[in-house]
């Protein structure tokens, strides 16, 4: 893509496709490169995001976010273990599957933190979700 | 048997020649960021090598008493069942293969546990089956050993 000044900007699309866009809040908030805009002021950040795209506070708040996360980051952790099973089963698909091991411990440390503390919260389902 | 270096040391010592002596000379860029994947990938086997019996060993003993603790509090047959398939894998020697299938037998005695736990609203097993997750995750953070997802 290029803007009006000729700046050339790449998008790498990871699981494009149609959906809740709050799916792609949920997989934002635990990307580990930085900078990470949602985690240096997840208030801010869903109140610019609110004020963007209509939504309200019900549709759109720290634990919708964190809902989202668990939701789309389980078949994130099962691609990363799909490919250590190919590894540990003799199957090697390069260095990036026993690298991603890494990635798979991280996040579902990241993802416990989250259930627990979504576990935690009185509003366990976010408005409009349709699961 | 040569038992020094240990397996972790030799592990860094090839860490070290691959940083210091190999990458200097590779150009290529894509290469380059492999060769620091593979450098990773390489101490966390070291930090798996000096320690993953034990800690397997240590964790599937854990599981077990949780296990146990659960299946007399809330008597289920499923637990019973992975409880009864867990004793076919207990490793009757450290090699690392019977290890690991005891370890997935007992991870999979967990995983019915937690259900269990987590269904029947046991606050005290519940709140033990959490600290046996917090435990395992502890272990992979000691595994990544400063892992940033480099490349990406």
């Amino acid at each position: 893509m290029a803007n009006s000044e000729g700046q050339t900007v790449v998008i790498d699309w990871e699981f494009a496709r149609i959906g809740d866009p709050r799916e792609d809040l949920g997989h934002y908030s635990q990307m580990p490169v930085l900078p990470n805009l949602y985690w240096a002021d997840p208030a801010g950040f869903i109140a610019r995001y609110r004020a963007g795209s209509g939504m309200t506070a019900d549709q759109l708040n720290e634990d919708v976010v964190d809902y989202f996360m668990l939701l789309g980051e389980v078949r994130m952790i099962r691609q990363m273990i799909q490919a250590a099973d190919s590894l540990a089963n003799g199957r090697s698909r390069g260095v990036m599957a026993p690298y991603l091991i890494n990635a798979t411990s991280l996040l579902a440390r990241k993802y416990v933190a989250v259930a627990r503390r979504l576990d935690a919260s009185p509003k366990q389902r976010p408005a409009g979700d349709p699961v | 048997m040569i038992t020094q270096p240990t397996t972790d040391q030799i592990i860094l010592d090839c860490c070290r020649e691959l940083i210091d002596t190999v990458l200097p000379e590779i150009t290529d860029q894509v290469a380059r960021v492999r060769l620091a994947m593979v450098e990773t990938t390489l101490r966390n086997a070291a930090v798996r090598s000096a320690h993953e019996i034990a800690w397997a060993h240590d964790e599937i003993a854990a599981i077990l008493q949780f296990a146990r603790r659960v299946h007399a509090a809330i008597p289920d047959q499923m637990l019973q069942a992975d409880l009864l398939a867990y004793e076919g894998q207990h490793p009757a020697a450290l090699h690392l293969d019977p290890v690991v299938r005891a370890y997935s037998a007992a991870s999979r005695l967990l995983t019915t546990a937690l259900r269990l736990t987590e269904a029947s609203g046991n606050a005290a097993l519940r709140h033990e089956g959490d600290l046996l997750v917090d435990r395992r995750l502890e272990t992979e953070q000691t595994i990544l050993a400063g892992w940033s997802p480099t490349g990406r």
